[in-house]
């Protein structure tokens, strides 16, 4: 290799190994040697899955000089959150102490898809524990400690739940990773990251072998340095699955037409960033007026639903049943967290006309979104309006409990939208922001052409942490 | 009654249930978090139900029949 390959983009790197100027193995090799050294800097790192991760790169390397190239993700090390069950006798902790030893021994439909695919799985990634699902005032929920954004002083918080996958990406350690998002577990590491992660409509991507914390409202997706990456993954990982019986019938291919002479159609949520920090309102207004040259944008209004508090409801009901046998277990003490943690313990008493309530109010929202939604593009907002915080400070704003708003988060995750995320500048501390694009179900393929039209004209993507 | 008074009894009586259940495993400030975890639960309660539904308002619901099809 005559060039590092720590920050190319997976097109990029997909081409060098096409034309044989860089091998599988030695890709594998050299990403399994920067995750390996540079993951625990960031608390990243739960396990390196070297030897399954040369034999997938020995195995590339053979079909690709034989001329049998698969596609984008052939011979592409990546990570997956260690939500993700893994075959190979390699542990599957779930990010927390009490699951800390668990093998599940086979392979997330996610994971073959990605076999198939040619990519080689090279890590699994650190996470909030149970993805954040208990609730968590401090980053210091994790097994693995508290993860770190590789931007600013290397003292502020990644973001979760798919901390460890915004980490390695941002920090070059692997080209790409999967997420999981049940309300902002890929969006907000991605802004307080600097990457672009997308969040796919519920149903794309199969959730079979993926720890459940909320069966309606989980969904898995990439974590790329570009929206075109994001796109090259989904088009991989995407589709109906006999062992997920919620995964669309609904196909998607991967439109990756440039996009340069479209002329977009933006949503602006009004007030969006009317509580952001001062560098978050500067940054997003620079962004409008790069998305005025490419299209048109008019503010719009969600009317006035309970939207936060429906789908709390669901996330708090389904989660006390999927962990209702650990609370029982008395394990919950084992978890990292700190003490306001036990406040979960409430789900289990909330009564099950709340939850049917939450469900229909969910088909009220699901037909707002989609009024107000259907004929634009994308609705454009922030992922989050503050920078990242710091790992010794409690979280500012905690989407999953309490009545704090999140519209966008709350009716994208309860409508299961699909929304990408894109770094658009830095504010205090030397810290990204980001800008979200989110868009009707089903058309991933419109928020992705619009990140990427924006991606062609800034250069926020382009820049990367020194190590 | 008062709606404050609604709300309190709505939290004595899901804490309650906690407690009987859980009093044992929980030290007193642990239960302490369950309570704020309630009247927080609550609250989401009250917000949603503030909002109307008519009968023709059914759920999203997860459950559909068995499908031959579905599972080949």
């Amino acid at each position: 290799m005559t060039k590092t390959p720590e920050f190319l983009p997976i097109r990029e790197l997909g081409r060098l190994l096409r034309k044989k100027e860089v091998s599988p193995v030695e890709l594998a090799k050299f990403f399994l040697d920067r995750l390996e050294a540079e993951g625990p800097k960031y608390n990243a790192l739960v396990t390196v899955t070297r030897e399954r991760a040369l034999k997938e790169a020995r195995e590339a390397e053979a079909e690709i000089s034989q001329g049998r190239y698969k596609g984008a993700l052939h011979g592409i090390p990546y990570g997956v959150k260690d939500l993700i069950a893994t075959a190979g006798n390699i542990p599957t902790t779930w990010g927390a102490v009490p699951f800390k030893n668990q093998v599940l021994d086979y392979d997330a439909t996610i994971v073959k898809k990605l076999s198939n695919a040619g990519a080689i799985l090279i890590g699994k990634l650190a996470m909030i524990e149970l993805a954040g699902g208990m609730g968590y005032a401090y980053p210091q929920a994790s097994a693995s400690g508290p993860a770190i954004t590789p931007w600013g002083n290397k003292d502020s918080w990644t973001g979760g739940s798919s901390s460890g996958s915004g980490a390695a990406v941002a920090a070059g350690l692997v080209p790409f990773a999967i997420g999981s998002e049940t309300w902002g577990s890929i969006l907000m590491p991605a802004h307080n990251c600097g990457i672009s992660g997308l969040r796919p409509t519920y149903g794309r991507v199969s959730r079979y072998g993926a720890m459940p914390l909320s069966w309606t409202l989980d969904k898995l997706g990439p974590m790329c340095l570009t929206a075109d990456d994001c796109g090259l993954v989904l088009n991989e990982i995407a589709g109906r699955d006999p062992c997920d019986h919620t995964t669309s019938k609904s196909s998607f291919a991967y439109d990756d037409q440039d996009p340069s002479d479209r002329t977009f159609k933006f949503a602006l949520l009004k007030d969006m960033v009317a509580n952001g920090e001062e560098a978050v309102k500067a940054n997003f207004g620079e962004s409008l007026k790069i998305l005025e040259q490419i299209g048109t944008i008019e503010e719009v209004e969600f009317p006035d639903l309970p939207y936060e508090a429906a789908t709390r409801t669901i996330l708090n009901a389904e989660s006390a049943s999927i962990f209702e046998d650990f609370f029982d277990s008395g394990q919950f003490h084992e978890l990292s967290g700190d003490s306001s943690k036990f406040g979960a313990y409430s789900r289990l008493a909330v009564p099950a006309t709340d939850y049917l309530r939450a469900l229909r109010i969910r088909d009220r929202i699901c037909d707002v979104a989609n009024n107000l939604l259907g004929s634009y593009d994308a609705i454009i907002g922030t992922p989050r309006n503050q920078v990242a915080t710091p790992i010794n400070q409690p979280i500012r704003v905690s989407s999953i409990t309490g009545l704090a708003r999140d519209i966008l988060g709350s009716v994208g995750n309860i409508a299961g939208l699909p929304s990408v995320a894109v770094p658009n500048g830095f504010g205090d501390r030397g810290l990204p922001t980001g800008i979200q694009f989110m868009g009707n179900a089903y058309e991933e393929n419109s928020v992705l052409a619009a990140a990427r039209a924006y991606q062609n004209i800034t250069d926020w993507h382009n820049q990367h942490p020194s190590d | 009654m008062s709606d404050e008074t609604v709300r309190k009894a709505e939290i004595e009586k899901r804490f309650s249930f906690l407690e009987a259940r859980f009093s044992k495993q929980l030290n007193e400030d642990e239960m302490g978090e369950v309570l704020k975890g309630v009247e927080s639960t609550v609250d989401i309660s009250i917000a949603m139900r503030s909002f109307e539904l008519t009968y023709k308002d059914e759920p999203r619901s997860i459950f559909h029949p068995y499908d031959k099809e579905e599972k080949s």
